[in-house]
């Protein structure tokens, strides 16, 4: 009688080891988010902006190499588009 | 007068205590949960960092963190088009980026709104048009040059 109660809170042991292990890997698993590069992440930083814009700047850069444009003439091409 | 001084002063002290700010850079413990999460591999060698570094990770790790998977996968491509650029390229469009972000808030607008515009035009039609932008450019330099 004594060694089938032992048994049975052996059994009842494991189980909640079972389910506590489950828990903190889950919980682990949740909180571990894949974490980018950090060259990666310091570019988004390094924006005053979104890291969108400077593509619209660049475009600006290349062409307004034909003719020493300025964000303030795109503007008022921008205004004429 | 005196108001005047004492706006003047309080402004340059503002302005000292961010500089210092900044030269000390960001202490571990000042980055939120979800940025020290995101960030743990880097908890140890985090001081070793240049301040400005550390500014610049934390505010990306901060938009990182704000952003849809489909935002990440475009950012993470508009790197990968940033890290192709030489160094000149991008010293030149850092520069242009001041500029540009000097101008008000609905220009800035507008050349965005005319970007998108342009890239959602056929390749061909693109190319057109930057042969025509060319000209014309051409054309006005050519102008201002005679006067």
């Amino acid at each position: 009688m004594a060694s089938a109660d032992g048994k049975s809170s052996r059994r009842w042991g494991l189980r909640l080891m079972s389910l506590a292990l489950l828990q903190v890997l889950s919980a682990a698993s949740e909180g571990a988010e894949e974490a980018p590069d950090l060259d990666f992440l310091a570019y988004l930083g390094s924006w005053q902006g979104t890291d969108e814009e400077w593509l619209a700047v660049a475009r600006l850069e290349t062409e307004g190499q034909q003719g020493d444009e300025t964000p303030a003439d795109a503007r008022r091409e921008a205004d004429d588009e | 007068m005196n108001r005047n001084f004492n706006l003047a002063v309080m402004a340059a002290g503002l302005f000292a205590c961010a500089q210092l700010a900044a030269a000390q850079g960001l202490p571990w413990d000042e980055l939120s949960s979800a940025q020290q999460r995101l960030l743990a591999e880097h908890a140890e060698t985090w001081g070793e960092l240049d301040p400005e570094r550390q500014q610049q990770i934390a505010t990306g790790a901060e938009r990182w963190l704000q952003m849809s998977p489909s935002e990440r996968e475009q950012a993470m491509s508009r790197f990968e088009r940033w890290a192709a650029l030489d160094d000149d390229q991008r010293r030149a469009i850092r520069e242009r980026y001041v500029e540009y972000r000097r101008l008000d808030p609905s220009a800035r607008s507008r050349i965005q709104n005319a970007y998108r515009r342009f890239q959602r035009l056929p390749p061909e039609r693109r190319l057109e048009l930057q042969r025509q932008f060319r000209d014309q450019r051409r054309e006005q330099l050519r102008r201002s040059r005679e006067r």
